[in-house]
């Protein structure tokens, strides 16, 4: 019966997700061999998210074993949106850093404070820099 | 929520991936207690879980803690459920399908930020029960089960 669902799932299609040589059901007399009647299927959508599909729970006092799947999320996730550089808008960008001034130094530095006014400047002007600059999101094909 | 996988991490309370346990043919309430105290050796508990021959008394779904159970609804006694956490339940909208027959059950999983750092909004879990010595009028056509969605489905 279940090749009519086997069928429908490749024309569909669905991916079987249980693994292959791996029995569900332990038939309790000596005589039949194990066998895999509980499948488990998932459609385009949903196979890239299914990372395993396992029997690791001990049997239940069922012919039966639990299957258990689990859905993670992507491995690989699209990193944040960069500036584009490329079009950016260098007269507008060339006024604004005209008007640009830093904060000023502290009047007895220590290194602390130091490296606080550096960063503080370092971030106003980078803000300002991609204020200007429109985004790029990368392709999820791109190479890394 | 950001989505489904963030909650869970920030919440620390479920796991950040989404267990599910499928248990054919279960029958009997000794298996049932086995089946859910087993839970405790997976690293992280199931949200759903899909089980044929529920036990059941008077046509009503056994309960356990933690879970809330979904069944077809009468004539005749469940032959499919489905368990949803409580947690998955309070951070999501979960909703049942019900089919023409009592051997098959559906549950919608929603989220209107999206599911797995995905764009999905949905996903559809379905347990079909598929008995041979059943004439073949009954049978639950593979059309019925196995269809086009645009958004996951596990059946």
């Amino acid at each position: 019966m279940s090749t009519r669902y086997f069928d429908a799932a490749f024309d569909v299609p669905y991916h079987l997700l249980n693994t292959p040589g791996v029995y569900t059901r332990f038939p309790f007399d000596t005589i039949s061999r194990p066998t895999v009647f509980d499948l488990a299927f998932a459609n385009t959508a949903l196979s890239p998210l299914v990372s395993s599909w396992d029997t690791p729970l001990p049997s239940t006092g069922s012919d039966h074993v639990p299957c258990a799947i689990t859905q993670k999320p992507p491995a690989i996730m699209l990193p944040p949106p960069t500036p584009h550089w490329a079009l950016l808008d260098i007269d507008a960008v060339g006024k604004a850093l005209d008007a640009f001034t830093t904060l000023p130094c502290p009047a007895r530095p220590t290194p602390n404070a130091l490296s606080r006014w550096f960063d503080t400047s370092t971030t106003c002007l980078t803000s300002l820099l991609t204020s200007h600059a429109t985004s790029k999101h990368p392709c999820p094909r791109s190479m890394p | 929520m950001e989505n489904l996988f963030n909650r869970y991490t920030d919440s620390s309370a479920v796991s950040p991936s989404f267990p599910i346990v499928q248990h054919n043919c279960l029958g009997s309430w000794d298996v049932f207690l086995t089946l859910f105290h087993s839970f405790t050796m997976l690293p992280h508990p199931p949200l759903l879980v899909a089980i044929q021959d529920p036990p059941s008394r008077q046509s009503v779904l056994l309960t356990f803690l933690g879970f809330m159970s979904f069944a077809p609804p009468p004539p005749g006694r469940p032959r499919v459920a489905i368990y949803v956490s409580r947690t998955l339940n309070q951070h999501l909208s979960c909703s049942t399908v019900f089919h023409d027959s009592t051997e098959m059950l559906s549950v919608d999983v929603y989220s209107p930020e999206g599911l797995f750092g995905f764009p999905h909004r949905s996903l559809r879990v379905t347990l079909v029960y598929l008995r041979t010595n059943r004439p073949p009028s009954c049978y639950i056509l593979p059309e019925q089960v196995i269809s086009f969605l645009s958004y996951p489905h596990l059946v």
